[in-house]
C-alpha cells in the first residue's frame, strides 16, 4: 500500500498535442480515486503515465514517495486491469492469475495457494482450468481482477474495466470492485467515462476535460458544489439544465427568457459573489431532480410545455420547452447530457428542460405545466469564465480554465 | 400447466429447426445448389480447378507404377520403376539433405521474421517505416539477379558445397515475406496484452518469447508451410551451391536423372512423387492454420 502523487504531470506528443496539462493529484493510502471525463480528456493517458506505459513529458509521478518517472512498469509494484481484460488467451484461468507470481519466481506451492485463494475470493474456483475464450465477459473481468489482486501490489490501476459488460453486470461488478478494494485496502486509480460509476465508487473523483484537471473532490461535493459549468453538467444524470439568464438590477430574481425566478434572501446570502452580477447575465443551472410539479404554495416556478414523458418506474422524466436560451457547455456533446441538441446557444428559440418528478405526478404531453424549482439548489456560473458563482473564496480558488470545446 | 408449457415450447423448437435448415445447422449441398444458381457455377468451376490440380498427381502415381513400355502403351502396372529409381539415386541421403537444409533455413526464418515482425508491429522507433519498406521492397528482387554475386561471396567464404550456403541463401530470400506476414500478425495482437505482460514483470524480450510467440502459432505455421514448399522445391540455389553428389538435395538429384541421355519417365515420376510427398505432408499437418494465417488482418 502506498500513496500516489502526480506533481504537475504533462504529456506532450511528438506532434505537439498536449494530451495532459500539468495535472497534480494525490491519491491517499488505501483511497479509491476515480478519473472521469469525456472521451479524449486524457484520463487514460494519466493512468498510463502512472503505470509507466507512457513517458512523462513534464512533472513527477511518485509512488510511495519514490519518483518513478524512469522506472519500468514491472518495477513500480503496480497492477493494471485493462478495458478489454488483456488475458493471455493461450493460458488457463489459473495460469493467467498466477503468471505475475511465476515471473517473480515464487515457489510453485505458494503460487498455487495464492491463485486458489484469489480465485475463491472472486468466485472463480470452478473455472481455473478453463481458457479465457470459454468464459463469459463477467468471468473474464474477474480473472483480470484476480491477476491484479494476487500480486498484492502497492497500487491498482483500472482502465475502464467495466465498460465491456452489460448494464446489469456492470452494476454488480462495480460493487464487487469497490468491495475488494476496501477489503484489501490498496490505493486504486480508476478511470471511467461513466459518471455514475465514478460517483458510486470513488472516495474522491477527479474530473478532466481537454487534459486539464477541472475539480477533484468527494462525489457529493462535486454534485453539490461543482467548480465550473463543465463539472456541473458532467456530474448528474440526466444532466443539469443550463440556461442563459440575467440577474435583475435589485438582485432578487433571475430572468429566464420571459419568466422570472425569485431568489430568496437565504439563497443570496449563501452566494455572496452573486451580488456582483446585478443587472448582468449569468448562466443558471438547475438539476432535473430539483424540479418538481408546481403546487399551490410554490413561489419559484417555471412554466413550460410538456414535450415528452419518460417513465422510469420509480420516477418520471418530463421534458418541457422553455423560452430561455440554453447555455453552451464545453464538452457537453460527450458528457451524455440531455441537452437541446441542434439549438444554437444564446438564441431565444424554445429550449428543452428536464424535470425528474415522482412517478405518481399527473401530467400529460402537450400540457402547459408549472415546474417548481428548489431555489437553494440552483447553480450560477459566470457566462465568460464558466466558473461557479458562490463566494469570494471559491472565486479566488479559481480552478482550472475550461478548455475550448 | 405442464401441457401448456410443452405446447408453447414445441412451435419454438420447430421454428428454430426451420431456421437452421438441416439437423447440423447447415443446409445440405444439394439444397444450397437448388436455391442459388450462382452456387452451381461456382461448384462447377471448383470441380474444374480440382481436376487441374489433381491430374498431375494422378499422372505421377499411375505412371510411377509402370515400366517404360507400359508407360508408352498406356496400360499395365509394375513396381520396377521404383526399384530402378532407388538403384539410380541415393534417395534416402538426398531426402535427408533436403530436410536438413529446409529445417535450418526455416528455423532461421522463423526466429528472424518473428523477432523483426514483433519489432515492427509493437516497438516504436525512428525510421521504422522506411526500414520496413526496405525489407518488403527486397521481396521484389528476383533470385536469378543476385545468385551469381551470392555464389561469389559464399565461394570466398569457402561455403560452397557446405549446407550452410543454401541455408543462408534460402533464409535471406524467405525472410522479407515472412517478416511481412509476422508483422501483420503481431499488429493484430492487442497492445494491452503486451502492456499487461510488461506490468506482470516482463521486459520486451520476455513479452516476445513468452507471450507473442506463443500466440503466433497460425502465423508461424503459415510461414513454415510456405517456406517449406518453396525451399523444398527449389532447384537453382541447391544446384549451384551444392555440387558434390553426396550433398545433393532430392530436387537436384531428380534434375540430374532427367538431364541424362536416356530419361526413364516412370522412374522420374516415382522420384517426383517422393519429392512432393514431404511438402504435401507438411501442408496437411499445418493446413488448419494456413487459412487463418493467410487471412490475418483481412477483417480487422
Amino acid at each position: 500500500m502506498a500513496t500516489v502523487e502526480l506533481d504537475a504531470v504533462s504529456k506532450v506528443y511528438p506532434n505537439g498535442v498536449e494530451a495532459v496539462q500539468s495535472v497534480s493529484l494525490e491519491i491517499g493510502d488505501g483511497e479509491l480515486m476515480v478519473l472521469v471525463g469525456p472521451s479524449g480528456c486524457g484520463k487514460t493517458t494519466v493512468l498510463r503515465m502512472v503505470a509507466g506505459l507512457e513517458e512523462i513529458s513534464y512533472g513527477e509521478v511518485r509512488i510511495g514517495g519514490r519518483v518513478v518517472n524512469d522506472v519500468s512498469p514491472k518495477d513500480r509494484d503496480i497492477a493494471m486491469v485493462f478495458q478489454n481484460y488483456a488475458l493471455y488467451p493461450h493460458m488457463t484461468v489459473a495460469q493467467n492469475i498466477g503468471f505475475g507470481l511465476k515471473m517473480r519466481r515464487l515457489p510453485r506451492a505458494d503460487v498455487d495457494l495464492k491463485v486458489r485463494n484469489t480465485a475463491k475470493m472472486l468466485g472463480l474456483g470452478q473455472w481455473l482450468d478453463r481458457k479465457p475464450a470459454q468464459l463469459s465477459g463477467g468471468q473474464r473481468q474477474r480473472v483480470a481482477m484476480g491477476r491484479a489482486i494476487v500480486r498484492e501490489p502497492k497500487v491498482f490501476l483500472m482502465d475502464e474495466p467495466l465498460s465491456n459488460l452489460d448494464a446489469k453486470l456492470r452494476v454488480q461488478m462495480r460493487a464487487e470492485v469497490s468491495r475488494i478494494q476496501r477489503r484489501l485496502g490498496v490505493s486504486m486509480l480508476y478511470v471511467t467515462h461513466d459518471q455514475t460509476e465514478a460517483m458510486t465508487m470513488g472516495d474522491r473523483v477527479a474530473v478532466l476535460l481537454g487534459g486539464v484537471l477541472q475539480q477533484c473532490a468527494a462525489p457529493q461535493v462535486l454534485y453539490e458544489r461543482p467548480i465550473n459549468i463543465f463539472v456541473a453538467a458532467f456530474i448528474g444524470s440526466p444532466a443539469m439544465n443550463m440556461y442563459e439568464g440575467a440577474l435583475t438590477q435589485d438582485g432578487t430574481a433571475i430572468s429566464l427568457g420571459s419568466q422570472r425566478l425569485a431568489l430568496s434572501e437565504e439563497v443570496r446570502r449563501a452566494r455572496p459573489a452573486l451580488a456582483a452580477y446585478r443587472g448582468r447575465p449569468v448562466v443558471v443551472g438547475i438539476r432535473p431532480e430539483h424540479i418538481s410539479a408546481a403546487g399551490p404554495g410554490d413561489t419559484a416556478v417555471l412554466r413550460g410545455n410538456v414535450e415528452l414523458l419518460e417513465a422510469l418506474g420509480s420516477e418520471l422524466l418530463v421534458h418541457f420547452s422553455l423560452d430561455a436560451p440554453f447555455a453552451e457547455v464545453p464538452g457537453a456533446a460527450t458528457s451524455g447530457g440531455d441537452r437541446a441538441d441542434g439549438d444554437d446557444p444564446g438564441t431565444t428559440a424554445s429550449t428543452w428542460g428536464v424535470a425528474r418528478v415522482d412517478s405518481g405526478t399527473r401530467i400529460a404531453v402537450g400540457e402547459l405545466a408549472g415546474f417548481a424549482v428548489r431555489p437553494g439548489s440552483v447553480h450560477f456560473f459566470d457566462p465568460d469564465t464558466g466558473m461557479a458563482i458562490w463566494d469570494e473564496t471559491a472565486a479566488a480558488a479559481g480552478g482550472a480554465p475550461i478548455p475550448a470545446a | 400447466m405442464s401441457l401448456d408449457g410443452g405446447g408453447a415450447a414445441a412451435p419454438l423448437e420447430t421454428a428454430a429447426r426451420g431456421r437452421m435448415g438441416s439437423r447440423r445447422g447447415r443446409p445440405s449441398l444439394a439444397r444450397r445448389l437448388r436455391r442459388d444458381p450462382g452456387a452451381v457455377i461456382m461448384f462447377l468451376v471448383l470441380i474444374v480447378v480440382c481436376l487441374v490440380m489433381l491430374y498431375p498427381f494422378a499422372f505421377m502415381i499411375i505412371n510411377s507404377l509402370r515400366t517404360e513400355t507400359q508407360y508408352l502403351n498406356g496400360s499395365g502396372f509394375s513396381t520396377s520403376s521404383w526399384s530402378g529409381l532407388f538403384s539410380a539415386l541415393p534417395v534416402g541421403s538426398e531426402l535427408l539433405n533436403s530436410t536438413l537444409i529446409c529445417a535450418g533455413s526455416i528455423a532461421i526464418i522463423l526466429i528472424g521474421s518473428s523477432a523483426a515482425g514483433f519489432a515492427f508491429a509493437k516497438l516504436h522507433y525512428r525510421r521504422q517505416n522506411v526500414i520496413f519498406l526496405g525489407i518488403i521492397g527486397s521481396m521484389m528482387i528476383p533470385v536469378q539477379s543476385i545468385i551469381i554475386p551470392e555464389y561469389v561471396n559464399l565461394s570466398n567464404l569457402g561455403l560452397v558445397n557446405n549446407y550452410l550456403a543454401p541455408i543462408l541463401v534460402y533464409s535471406a530470400l524467405g525472410m522479407p515475406f515472412a517478416t511481412f506476414l509476422m508483422t501483420v500478425f503481431f499488429r493484430g495482437l492487442p497492445d494491452e496484452l503486451i502492456e499487461a505482460a510488461l506490468c506482470d514483470g516482463f521486459g520486451y524480450v520476455g513479452v516476445f518469447w513468452r507471450i507473442a510467440v506463443r500466440m503466433a502459432a497460425p502465423a508461424l505455421a503459415t510461414v513454415t508451410v510456405l517456406q517449406f514448399i518453396q525451399i523444398w522445391d527449389d532447384l537453382l540455389v541447391a544446384l549451384l551451391l551444392l555440387q558434390e553428389p553426396a550433398n545433393r538435395t532430392i530436387t537436384v538429384g531428380l534434375g540430374v536423372i532427367s538431364s541424362g541421355r536416356a530419361v526413364s519417365i516412370p522412374a522420374l515420376m516415382a522420384g517426383s512423387l517422393i519429392s512432393a510427398l514431404p511438402a504435401i505432408i507438411v501442408y496437411l499437418i499445418f493446413q488448419r492454420y494456413l487459412i487463418s494465417g493467410l487471412t490475418m488482418g483481412v477483417s480487422r
